[in-house]
């Protein structure tokens, strides 16, 4: 059985209550971003200081328009809503204030699906990760400000 | 190249008091447990560098190197902007950038080469 490594409902109080599921190890080699493009084998960064990978065609910065961009490049457009529809995937990308902090995949189910930074991916309901107890860490997920969708790809019909 | 005996018995804090290289180690390994346990939720890397105890860890600047490399080699990890705040160098090229265990071996293979590891 996958497992976490520490308390991710610590970091994510939302999921204290919530019905979600642990679909994977801890792993450091890809991140978010990575996970909502369908890799598992790369990190993508666009802070300022990351020696990490972004896209050279971007600047760097953590801004959720300079993030769009990137999902832009990978085919998404801007949608209004999370809803299911057939033969779309969609993403929901998560910032505090205009600072980009996280994006989850839409699941054929209708679910949602996250890496959790270096630590595992879940499935879990969209609106769990936005909760917040103390303010420390003072900088987590914060709130959803923007869905995007593209055709759904055949080898991510076959990972939902 | 290492500049400083990292096996001299004693050192200096900002602060003044005297501290011996093992308690360095000893602050080091609770502040690096400190940042993996409180960053691995973060999915982007400005929150994760800007947390107080990475900031410490670079500001003990090349002492801390042998035990950054040997943090990397354990754990992978986000160690990466740390070296390259206290070396100035980066050994990873363009094409590995992102690739985590690419960046390890360039960044292990820099320590040897430059006598950081032993």
């Amino acid at each position: 059985m996958p497992s976490c490594s520490g308390d991710i409902e610590f970091f994510l109080p939302g999921l204290e209550l919530a019905d979600y599921r642990i679909t994977s190890d801890a792993d450091w080699a890809y991140n978010c971003i990575a996970w909502a493009l369908g890799e598992t084998d790369r990190w993508w960064s666009p802070s300022l200081q990351s020696r990490d990978y972004w896209p050279e065609q971007l600047p760097r910065g953590d801004s959720v328009e300079n993030v769009a961009r990137a999902f832009a490049l990978a085919g998404f457009e801007h949608c209004d809503t999370p809803e299911l529809e057939l033969g779309v995937e969609k993403i929901a990308l998560f910032a505090d204030e205009d600072r980009f902090t996280h994006v989850a995949r839409q699941l054929a189910s209708g679910r949602w699906t996250s890496k959790i930074g270096r630590n595992c991916d879940i499935e879990h309901d969209l609106n769990t990760l936005t909760s917040r107890r103390s303010s420390f860490p003072s900088y987590r997920y914060g709130e959803i400000v923007a869905y995007m969708q593209r055709p759904l790809r055949q080898d991510a019909q076959e990972n939902s | 190249m290492p500049t400083d005996d990292a096996s001299a018995p004693q050192t200096a804090t900002l602060s003044g008091k005297p501290t011996t290289t093992d308690d360095l180690r000893a602050e080091f390994l609770t502040l690096a447990a400190q940042w993996r346990e409180e960053t691995a939720g973060y999915s982007i890397t400005t929150p994760e560098i800007a947390h107080p105890a990475y900031l410490r860890i670079i500001g003990m600047g090349e002492r801390s190197l042998p035990w950054i490399f040997e943090q990397l080699a354990e754990h992978g990890d986000q160690w990466y902007v740390a070296l390259h705040a206290i070396t100035g160098v980066d050994p990873v090229p363009e094409e590995d950038r992102g690739r985590r265990s690419k960046m390890r071996d360039a960044w292990l293979d820099w320590g040897r080469d430059n006598g950081w590891i032993e």
